[in-house]
């Protein structure tokens, strides 16, 4: 399954490149974002995200993107991102996103697992090639991590599995060039 | 180059994902308790407008002397470790797995033998409940060679018809009501020796928790159990 989605998104990332260099059609996004937990055990989990993006039109693109997440441990994120802009561009536009791929665990500890987030925002035009982005989505994140605890009498470990269902919040930038 | 570098992004990403194995490593004489779920392990749990989602059940594992006395808790699922039930009403749930609570014998302000949201479960032996069946890695120290460990499990609101929704407080069969319990929790037990060569355990069905959480005593009468028998298919311990 994880070799299934990082060949995906090596190809999409192959493509990306391959297509943008013809048509030099680029654009760079760059957010922070929270959720607010909706399950048990709860975190409320803080992300900064970095998105670069193609743009085969003028309101689809699609792009990798990668960044940290922090929950009970810290997570990289890698993922294949498709946005769509609603309508002609305006001062304020509507969007839909999907964002989808795997999170590395960087702790011994941990592990990372399947990474989704479909959400939709507007973005407000600042300058000509600069947009302010806000997004409100819903975001899965599976992780699994060790547990230890030693008494007198015993030494006990276990592997927790942790799918967080999250309420996203997002605020950043893109950039065109 | 770009395609050397997206090659070599690639299978960087490859190797990083080949190293996330399993994260328990075993060695010798460490005990591997796995608990195989059954056919009810999931259980629908009402939320609104009805509206149901499939709930885990609760779970506690912890060990005792031959003779009796709590020694250890090994694992206690999440919800009620910290008190982080959903939809409860204020009802701190004391029949979800009372047999635990009794033995454990720590009470509270309130009387009831439960951890509070203030004085929860120490967190690295409390665990999101699995959606599946999962193992549990235990090593004695201290020459600590016969021991029980004892397993319970519960589901909320696993009404049958005998404990049913609509029992009356006092009544043999009464659960804690609309939200409670339904089916009782289920006690499994297995006795270890390790100065014996057996490697191999497998902890057995002794009864049923006290159906409202009143008291710690276990019933032996199953007669009345049906689906909540379904809810674990088997405990094999085995020593590595």
């Amino acid at each position: 399954m994880k070799h299934i989605i990082l060949t995906s998104l090596a190809l999409l990332s192959v493509i990306t490149f391959i297509k943008a260099e013809e048509q030099n059609s680029f654009s760079f996004s760059t957010t922070i974002g929270m959720g607010i937990t909706m399950n048990t055990p709860s975190y409320h989990s803080i992300t900064w995200q970095a998105i670069g993006y193609y743009n085969p039109t003028e309101r689809l693109s699609v792009g990798m993107g990668t960044g940290l997440s922090f929950y009970e441990k810290i997570l990289i994120p890698i993922y294949g991102d498709i946005n769509f802009q609603i309508g002609r561009e305006r001062i304020i536009t509507p969007f839909i996103e999907l964002a989808a791929g795997y999170s590395f665990a960087l702790s011994k500890d941990a592990v990372g697992g399947c990474y989704l987030n479909p959400s939709i925002g507007i973005q407000h035009t600042l300058k000509k090639r600069m947009k302010l982005h806000l997004a409100l989505g819903y975001e899965s994140q599976n992780l699994k991590r060790v547990k230890k605890h030693s008494d007198e009498y015993f030494l006990k470990e276990f592997e927790e599995q942790l799918s967080h269902k999250s309420i996203s919040l997002k605020f950043g930038v893109i950039s065109k060039f | 180059m770009k395609k050397m570098v997206l090659t070599f992004i690639y299978l960087s990403l490859v190797c990083l994902c080949s190293c996330q194995n399993d994260l328990i490593e075993y060695r010798h004489e460490d005990i591997k308790l796995s608990i195989e779920k059954g056919e009810a392990w999931l259980h629908d749990f009402p939320l609104f407008l009805g509206i149901k989602f499939k709930n885990p059940p609760q779970i506690a594992i912890w060990v005792e002397s031959i003779q009796g006395e709590y020694l250890s808790t090994i694992y206690v699922s999440h919800k009620i470790a910290t008190q982080s039930w959903e939809g409860n009403d204020n009802n701190r749930r004391k029949e979800a797995l009372p047999h635990w609570c009794y033995s454990r014998g720590i009470q509270h302000n309130d009387g009831l033998y439960l951890p509070t949201k203030d004085k929860p479960l120490i967190d690295g032996i409390s665990g999101a409940t699995p959606k599946g069946s999962f193992d549990v890695k235990i090593h004695p120290i201290n020459n600590v060679t016969r021991f029980v460990v004892k397993i319970e499990v519960n589901h909320s609101t696993d009404f049958n018809e005998f404990y049913n929704k609509s029992a009356k407080a006092n009544d043999e069969n009464y659960s804690g009501g609309k939200q409670g319990s339904g089916q009782p929790a289920l006690v499994y037990a297995v006795d270890i020796d390790l100065s014996r060569d057996l490697t191999f355990y497998e902890a057995e069905l002794i009864g049923h928790s006290s159906p409202d959480g009143s008291s710690g005593s276990i019933s032996e009468d199953l007669s009345n159990i049906t689906t909540a028998r379904n809810i674990v298919k088997n405990i094999i311990i085995k020593i590595l």
